[in-house]
């Protein structure tokens, strides 16, 4: 695929957007990050418009070599991404900036995205029945797909309807299996236990297993690599080298089950600000306060809990610490660890419509001890808990984009899989122009999803790609939520049966926007800012 | 002890197989493709043979395009010690496969060799009969159970009447049934591993062997669509559709 004009220019409508909010939030001459929240409403959408192009500069990058298909499948959603950036960005030059209105659409645009163009994509999509085998995998990463996709279908998939509808825990032979394959150690490298070779990162083993997995169900198999995920990060850049030793190994094993404790009642999007205290003394820490939504808190045995170790407030992030909080697995809704010394931690699960399997707990400590050498980093690690927590996030973000890819790819299968065999006005679903276009549309944003969240995990392994990460997920996990619903809906009253799959796809794919950072949190916060910031020098 | 085993490169049991518009052939383009099925209950049984240390060394065997390799490193990846391709861009038929394997034999001397009862792309379910035959050994197709002692294998075959049990002395060649036993699932580790193995590759020219197609392809067509079916609510009412709508009882 040559260089597309209207992509280009609409490059330019964003970038010169950017600079328009960035001089808007001068002072002096000089950047100011708190005027950013005049804009949010600029800000949000430059964020969400970015990565979309993003996607499509992936997904182009990628149709180069590709199949006559994909190729088809890209040039569509790229104009489908000049279409919505230009629209939105042009309609309100109070926001944006004034843009040329004439570039807005092109001869381009509306072939691509015309009927006839789309039940065309529709129809092929149809045939191949969701399936298109990406042209770019290894032989390696081709049966690592392979595998757990089969491993998802024939272990997971039976159970995985009732997991939800029951709100069962993950059943005790799942989490085996899933150990013994090696998962948990995807993100570790070799010589701590794990897959990873110890000269060159690799996520997109992760990224294969994740996808595949979540493809049968985000709860109950999906986000167990989340976890171990993000401790294997935060262990991997702040701990020391005897703590890796120790707990990286368990972890790759599945020996140690891994849950994550950042989120309180008061603090959410607001990471800095987390108030779990923790105290000094003889040999370790008292940890006293809430956190919350800790998801697989129960059966995990190790709590990567972020907590406040400086008493002056003021230092704000800089006064937050990471540490290793052990206890034993409970496979029940409510648990209690009480110690010998008084110290207590307890659980209790809080009900939640989808995401089920994993069970996210609110969580009690009280007087509870943690020794001095469960402090990630040890004396080095004191006050930058904060950091080793957002490296932990990179790798759950791009974690999750794959969760959402998986959500999207069942819900095109499931939508195919229903619509040719359900007849309305006596033909099928699927022979109907409406229905060809709608699933045109979801595989087009699925290869998008799919190509960027490769790349993302390749840019990841070159050591960059920090912000990419926020992007990636953003995108995905806004898509996941119209695709679900529009495959919900092909489904008519099935759909929203309790027993259908696809009524729990549609609730699934709501909390991919919430955790892992919020949508707003990621756009305003992580891309809207420094996309600003550094808008002078694109 | 030696086993030979193969890895045929088919398209994935789940996709939905479409022939191209001009009849040549099958739609391949961006087509999930798999190891045979029944190959893949040949390479279990092979390995679950040496993870009982009845067997030293699982050879496994590919024929087909470069692509192959991709289903030799399957092989590997569930236990497989190491490959073979013999790589050729030419349509391979059963009679071509079973003599490059032939070829095969004479080199390395397996004491076994457990292929697939038949793919499941031409589903011809004729290279293990003609390999041992063209081999001089003998043969026990469609297994369902394999022991081995003392140079005999005892196998179960599935036959239309039930099971029949037959010992044949090694070197044999084995065709496995579908219940022979389960395959496991490729574990992260042994993925990793099975990068490592090594794969030799010959072309038949090497071997000496005219791999030249024997039938010629003259057109492939999808089959003719199933009609949907009708519930019926009594057996007069099957009874009176079979005689006289379908007229397949008198
Ligand atoms: C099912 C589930 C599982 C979870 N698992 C875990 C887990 O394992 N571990 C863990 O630590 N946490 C977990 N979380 C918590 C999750 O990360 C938080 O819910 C999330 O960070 C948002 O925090 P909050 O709920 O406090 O929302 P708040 O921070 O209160 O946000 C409320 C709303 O305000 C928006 N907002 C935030 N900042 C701004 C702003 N500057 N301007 C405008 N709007 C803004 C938010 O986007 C949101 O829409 C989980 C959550 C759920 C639902």
């Amino acid at each position: 695929m040559k260089g597309i004009p209207e992509l280009k220019n609409t490059r330019k409508i964003v970038h010169s957007s950017l600079k328009f909010i960035q001089e808007k939030c001068s002072n002096n001459g000089a950047f100011d990050a708190l005027s950013l929240d005049d804009h949010q409403y600029a800000v949000y959408t430059l964020a969400l418009s970015f990565s979309e192009l993003e996607a499509a500069k992936s997904f182009a990058e990628y149709a180069k070599s590709s199949s006559d298909f994909e190729k088809c499948l890209a040039s569509c959603f790229i104009a489908e991404v000049v279409h919505s950036i230009n629209t939105r960005l042009l309609s309100s030059p109070k926001d944006f900036g004034a843009g040329d209105w004439s570039l807005a659409t092109t001869s381009f645009v509306s072939e691509q995205l015309s009927s006839d163009n789309l039940s065309k994509i529709g129809k092929e999509i149809i045939a191949k029945n969701g399936h298109i085998e990406a042209m770019d995998l290894t032989d390696n990463q081709k049966l690592i797909k392979r595998t757990f996709g089969q491993f998802a279908d024939e272990v997971v998939a039976p159970i995985a309807q009732d997991i939800h509808r029951f709100n069962m825990s993950i059943p005790e032979k799942v989490l085996k299996e899933v150990g013994g394959l090696g998962c948990f150690g995807l993100s570790i490298p070799q010589r701590y236990g794990g897959l990873l070779r110890d000269d060159n990162e690799d996520s997109l083993g992760m990224i294969l297993v994740t996808e595949e997995l979540s493809r049968v169900s985000l709860g109950g198999a999906g986000s167990l690599i989340t976890r171990p995920e993000i401790v294997a990060r935060a262990l991997l850049m702040g701990g020391t080298e005897q703590q890796k030793r120790y707990w990286l190994p368990k972890i790759a094993s599945g020996e140690k089950l891994c849950a994550i404790a950042i989120t309180e009642p008061d603090y959410g999007s607001d990471v800095a600000s987390v108030q779990l205290k923790a105290t000094p003394v003889s040999k370790g820490w008292i940890l006293n306060g809430s956190k919350t939504w800790s998801t697989f808190a129960g059966r995990a045995h190790v709590l990567l809990t972020l907590a406040r170790t400086e008493s002056d407030k003021s230092l704000g992030h800089k006064g937050l610490s990471l540490f290793i909080v052990e206890k034993p697995s409970f496979i029940d809704e409510d648990f209690e660890v009480k110690q010998s010394s008084g110290g207590c931690l307890s659980g209790k699960a809080i009900p939640t419509v989808g995401y089920r399997g994993m069970h996210s707990y609110q969580l009690f400590f009280d007087d509870f001890f943690i020794p001095e050498t469960n402090i990630i980093g040890e004396k080095e690690g004191a006050g930058k808990g904060f950091y080793f927590t957002m490296r932990g996030f990179t790798g759950g973000r791009i974690q999750t984009a794959a969760r959402a890819c998986g959500l999207i790819q069942a819900s095109l299968n499931k939508a195919i899989q229903y619509t040719k065999s359900r007849e309305v006005f006596s033909k099928p679903v699927a022979d109907y122009q409406l229905t060809q276009v709608k699933l045109a549309r979801i595989a087009i944003y699925l290869f998008a999803a799919r190509r960027f969240t490769y790349a993302v995990g390749r840019l990841l392994d070159k050591g960059e790609g920090q912000m990419e990460a926020s992007l990636v997920k953003l995108f995905t996990c806004r898509a996941s939520e119209w695709i679900t619903r529009d495959a919900m809906q092909m489904h008519g009253g099935m759909g929203y049966a309790e027993e259908n799959d696809m009524s729990r796809y549609w609730l699934d794919a709501r909390v991919l926007s919430i955790f892992e950072g919020t949508e707003e949190t990621l756009a305003l916060k992580v891309i809207g800012r420094s996309l600003i910031e550094r808008a002078g020098s694109i | 002890m030696k086993v030979l085993v193969t890895a045929k490169r088919v398209v994935d049991y789940n996709v939905n197989i479409r022939v191209l518009n001009d009849n040549s052939g099958v739609d391949l383009n961006n087509v999930k493709m798999s190891v045979n099925p029944f190959d893949e209950i040949a390479i279990e049984e092979a390995v679950r043979l040496r993870e009982a240390d009845k067997v030293e060394e699982v050879i496994v065997v590919s024929v087909g395009a470069s692509a192959c390799q991709e289903q030799i490193r399957t092989a590997l990846a569930l236990g497989a010690d190491r490959g073979i391709l013999v790589e050729t861009e030419e349509d391979m038929q059963p009679l071509a496969v079973a003599k490059l394997l032939n070829a095969i034999v004479d080199k390395e001397k397996p004491e076994l060799i457990i292929l697939g009862k038949q793919a499941i792309d031409g589903d011809n379910s004729q290279t293990g009969q003609m390999l041992a035959a063209l081999a001089g050994i003998a043969q026990a197709t469609f297994a369902s159970q394999i022991e081995l002692k003392d140079e005999v294998a005892t196998v179960t075959r599935e036959i239309d009447g039930g099971l029949e049990t037959i010992s044949v002395k090694l070197p044999a060649v084995i065709t496995t049934d579908l219940r022979l036993n389960e395959p496991r699932y490729a574990s992260l580790p042994n993925i990793m591993k099975a990068k490592k193995k090594p794969i030799d590759i010959f072309t038949p020219t090497d071997l000496g062997i005219n791999v030249e197609p024997r039938v010629k392809t003259l057109k492939v067509e999808p089959p003719a669509e199933r009609q949907a079916g009708i519930i019926v609510e009594t057996v007069e009412e099957l009874v009176d559709k079979l005689r006289n709508d379908v007229k397949v009882i008198p």
